[in-house]
């Protein structure tokens, strides 16, 4: 029982960020190595505001997505629009160019030691069998709250439907009048926002340095890719069962076998089953 | 300092059979392998391991890395052959980090984040440094001008016509009756075990590897190489790898001169640059400095 | 049709960049000392995962040459030392050890930290005869010297094992469940912390396990290690994944003890973690907190002693290159192997107890032995270069401090 509220606390901090992986892969035809590094710049910015700053937590936390999102449309602007045309494999590689710059300017400017939010720790709530500790439940409120927002944004209101639309075929989009600049920014704005409250929330637990972005990028990457690129929901239930794959390993076989869980779902996924649980197959170049 | 010289030009030896095979891979074939460190890697270790625990001679470490990378090529190939771009690449990069995760982790074996001591070399015991140096930087070129001469080869041949297509749009070749499948997998393989070749030379050069000597940032520098000098042309990665070398290596001699910033800034500036010169690159120069040789088509004679 | 406004990166751009980078170390060097001077090279993680540490090394062994080369010199050779960084990476290190040996000429590499780094370079120093000091921990260490060119300023892990058990069971914890990172210094200082457990009448709850690092959740690691709520739990790690693990051992409701070593427990970490952090137990192979040479090598980097641990590491690069100056002047010449016997010589009794390079050259000059007395340990070398013994320290953190408990000299 227990295993499975530490798998459900694992993915609460993957989710989010594999929801915006997986948006921005819908919508632009490549796999953003740079999420990790985005993830970091927004835990980075989010402890600026609480710690220097001084502000609470929960008035920082969206500052750090907002700086992740500016981030995102930045690398996008730079980076990868002028590159708009070239296959999936050079933006892949650009990705991971931008992933260093991001990371190194970080290191840059902040050094490489490492930070913690100004949040108390608390011990935990026990129910019954199970433990849970209050920042675990705040995580996996915050983290369901957002990815339930983003997945009903985008089958109710008129801007999500127009990013889906976009996103499952953009020649059809364009054709019918929808703006597709402007998607293009809200879904940038939506999938940086949630790429940087993956990493808020990360914050949350992990010690927030340069590095972090590397340890995040797998299991975000291996979720999205599980759940079935392009599928939102998919990312969801991905998270949910990379972090149940991890407890489960780590359970059976020995903890340091823990790392190799996200590669090896990559792998078998890819080779098993390319589009994933729920994804379908997107036109690509 | 030609000591210096000649390590570096046995660095950029190694650097340049990883860009050809990759070359190979990628710049002819179009299959994205980010996962080369992990061939790399598997090719020492299994030297390595051949010759320190199995008390073999230098070449029976070699021929076992070859035949390693063959075999994990083959293996990789054939199973995700059917993937295409970013998602072969990602395939590839899992594949290299459980080769590093093995190497950490099974240290029963491969003596983990400790280093894996090498004594066996495959130059003459009793040798002076310097002709040591020399030996060892002779033994990497005759490595060098194999695998050239072997990539060359393939690419002017009509199996190169048959990569390139495979490259271009797979549909093409398989119309043609051509074995899609069969290429892509001898490519694979051949390249993996170029780069296995040269994780065992690499391994006995060094005397000393760990799953630190084979890491993504690597893999990096070997992209940045076939980039920079231009996919797809085998002499363009002679002149990327050299020149990616020089940046990494000539970077060392500006510490210092930089007023203001303290050695870990520096570093990170470093490595910031290089990610910024990938993407101007890619962006302005896409097809590198040497770009691909057209290859001629004959024209029939006139009146034929 | 090129576009007219994007710029082309041509051909011409790379030669010249690529000419530029490898002409920088002659146009950057504005001219060196040659022939008698003596070079010496300093090889420090200023990044990585000894980033904490790095620095301090590389500024004693810099305050010390320069003050030195202001004195005069060996013997009145000009000393130039040559920086590098490690990077805390084998691989960068090697190469960095390579143009220290070849470009740089250096007689010795000084101020490796990392076990996996100092291994890594060690063929090297072997095959070209460079004199190696180092503050790492790894067994296998004394093991790939094979021309006694290796100085170790560090205790080994079995003495970490050692010292941290004692002291556990002098604290009355006698059943213990551990867990380490995975890296290299740990699995050996686990084996020696259980047999001395198990010595001092205690034992090893659990299996002992190792995890990675770099991972985004330790929950399931933390899980075994506190099942069966053991009324102690040992976990050798570094800063950024203890913080990590820590915050997981405290939310999962775990009230044992928690010991560590003192690498994962820096200010960084009590900063992050805060209030929580009272009540942690760790140990570490420490200066002479209070002696005399440990106080002078404060004030000569610029710090006030103040009782508490300031620069571990930074005191062991600046005996470090004190000693090699020392076995340079006593030798009288560059032979790596005179100035290691001579090493030898100086640090070791007998002779007359020196604590700062002056002080020891007019002694030596005048003909007498010496017995250097270092700022992070006496500097008493066993014949395969490691330290014959070194203080250790447990601390308790209270009120975000670290209080000293208990000191003991634990043989290597």
């Amino acid at each position: 029982m227990q295993t499975i509220l530490n798998a459900i606390s694992s993915a609460a901090i993957i989710a989010p960020a594999a929801v915006g992986f997986t948006l921005l892969f819908a919508l632009f035809r490549f796999a953003n190595f740079a999420v990790g590094a985005l993830m970091t710049l927004g835990a980075f910015a989010c402890w600026t505001l609480n710690v220097p700053v001084g502000l609470p937590l929960w008035l920082a936390a969206p500052g750090g997505m907002a700086v992740a999102a500016a981030g995102l449309w930045l690398a996008d602007r730079l980076a990868y629009a002028p590159l708009r045309a070239a296959g999936g494999a050079t933006l892949l590689l650009v990705s991971i160019a931008v992933a260093l710059v991001v990371e190194n300017a970080l290191r840059l400017g902040y050094g490489g030691q490492i930070r913690g939010f100004d949040l108390p720790l608390s011990r935990p709530w026990v129910l019954g069998p199970v433990r849970l500790a209050p920042e675990q439940l705040g995580v996996i409120a915050v983290s369901a709250a957002s990815v339930a927002g983003v997945m009903l944004w985008l089958s109710l209101s008129r801007w999500g439907r127009a990013v889906r639309a976009a996103a499952d075929d953009p020649t059809l989009a364009a054709v019918r009048g929808v703006p597709v600049g402007k998607i293009h920014a809200a879904g940038i704005a939506g999938a940086g926002a949630l790429v940087g409250l993956g990493g808020v929330l990360a914050g949350v637990d992990l010690a927030i340095e340069p590095g972090l972005g590397w340890a995040l990028i797998i299991p975000v990457l291996a979720a999205a890719i599980l759940g079935g690129v392009g599928s939102p929901m998919g990312a969801v239930l991905g998270a949910l069962l990379v972090g149940l794959a991890e407890e489960v390993t780590a359970l059976v076989m020995s903890p340091s076998y823990k790392a190799a869980v996200g590669f090896v779902v990559i792998v078998l996924a890819l080779l098993l089953r390319p589009y994933g649980l729920l994804g379908r197959e997107l036109v690509r170049k | 300092m030609t000591a210096y010289l000649v390590a570096i030009l046995t660095s950029v030896g190694f650097y340049v059979v990883l860009a050809l095979a990759l070359n190979l891979q990628w710049g002819l074939t179009g299959m994205l392998n980010f996962g080369l460190a992990g061939f790399y890697a598997l090719g020492a270790y299994a030297s390595a391991i051949t010759t320190e625990l199995g008390g073999m001679p230098f070449l029976a470490g070699f021929a076992m890395a070859i035949v390693v990378g063959t075999l994990a090529g083959l293996a990789v190939a054939g199973l995700s052959a059917r993937l295409v771009g970013d998602f072969l690449a990602i395939a590839t990069l899992g594949f290299a980090e459980i080769v590093r995760f093995l190497a950490l982790n099974e240290d029963w074996l491969t003596r983990g984040p400790r280093g894996f001591p090498i004594e066996t070399r495959p130059i003459p015991e009793g040798l002076s440094r310097e002709a040591s140096a020399w030996a060892y930087l002779g033994l990497v070129a005759l490595l060098v001008v194999v695998a050239f001469v072997i990539v060359e080869r393939i690419r002017t041949a009509p199996m190169g016509r048959v990569l390139r297509a495979i490259r271009e749009d797979e549909l093409v070749p398989a119309a043609l009756g051509k074995d899609v499948f069969r290429f892509k997998l001898k490519a694979f393989a051949l390249g993996a075990a170029l780069a296995a070749a040269a994780g065992s030379l690499y391994a006995h050069w060094v005397q000393n590897i760990s799953p630190d000597h084979f890491t993504t940032a690597l893999a990096i520098g070997v992209w940045m190489s076939l980039i920079v000098g231009g996919t797809g042309n085998n002499r363009g990665v002679l002149v990327g790898a050299t020149l990616v070398m020089v940046i990494l290596e000539g970077s060392r001699f500006l510490t210092g001169v930089v007023p203001g910033l303290d050695a870990e800034r520096l570093s990170a500036l470093r490595i910031a640059l290089i990610g910024v010169l990938i993407i101007v690159t890619v962006r302005f120069r896409p097809e590198g400095l040497l770009p691909e040789p057209r290859i001629r088509l004959e024209t029939p004679a006139k009146g034929a | 049709m090129p576009s007219l406004k994007t710029p082309r990166f041509t051909r011409r751009h790379a030669l010249v960049l690529g000419a530029g980078a490898l002409a920088a170390p002659w146009i950057a060097r504005p001219g060196f000392a040659q022939g008698d001077a003596i070079r010496i090279g300093s090889l420090t993680p200023n990044t990585g995962g000894g980033s904490p540490f790095g620095p301090e090394i590389a500024e004693a062994h810099r305050l010390v040459v320069e003050l030195v080369n202001s004195q005069g010199g060996v013997n009145g050779r000009e000393i130039i030392l040559t920086q590098e960084n490690s990077e805390t990476n084998p691989e960068v290190a090697v190469r960095a050890a390579r143009k220290l040996i070849d470009a740089d000429r250096v007689m010795a590499i000084l101020g490796t930290w990392s076990s996996s780094v100092t291994l890594g370079v060690m063929p090297l120093c072997q095959e070209a005869n460079v004199i190696q000091m180092c503050t790492s921990s790894s067994e296998s260490i004394p093991a790939g010297d094979k021309k006694g060119l290796l100085f170790d300023f560090q205790a080994l892990n079995p003495a970490w094992g050692k010292a941290i058990a004692r002291l556990a069971v002098a604290r009355g914890f006698k059943e213990i469940a551990v867990m380490g990172i995975n890296n290299d210094f740990t699995t050996s200082m686990i084996g020696t912390f259980q047999q001395s457990l198990e010595e001092g009448g205690g034992k090893v709850v659990n299996e002992p396990f190792l995890y990675n690092p770099n991972q985004p959740s330790y929950r399931a690691e933390v899980e075994r290690l506190i099942a069966g709520n053991p009324p102690a739990v040992f976990i050798p790690s570094y800063v950024t994944d203890f913080t990590a693990v820590y915050r997981e051992i405290f939310r999962s409701g775990y009230e044992g003890q928690v010991i560590t070593i003192s690498l994962s427990t820096g200010p960084q970490f009590k900063e992050a973690v805060g209030e929580a952090a009272n009540g942690i137990l760790h140990g570490f192979p420490v200066p002479p907190v209070g002696k005399d040479t440990f106080d002078a090598y404060l004030r000569f980097v610029g710090l006030e002693p103040n009782g508490q641990v300031q620069r571990p590491f930074g005191s062991a690069g600046y005996d470090q290159i004190n000693t090699l100056l020392l076995g340079i002047a006593k030798a009288g010449n560059l032979d790596p192997f005179e100035v290691a016997k001579a090493i030898f010589a100086i640090s070791n009794a007998p002779g007359e107890r020196v604590t700062t390079y002056a002080e020891g050259a007019e002694k030596i000059a005048a003909g007498a032995e010496v017995n250097y007395d270092g700022a992070s340990s006496s500097v008493d070398f066993l014949p395969n270069g490691m330290l014959a013994s070194r203080d250790f320290e447990l601390y308790e953190i209270r009120d975000g401090k670290d209080v000293s408990l208990e000191r003991i000299t634990s043989a290597s």
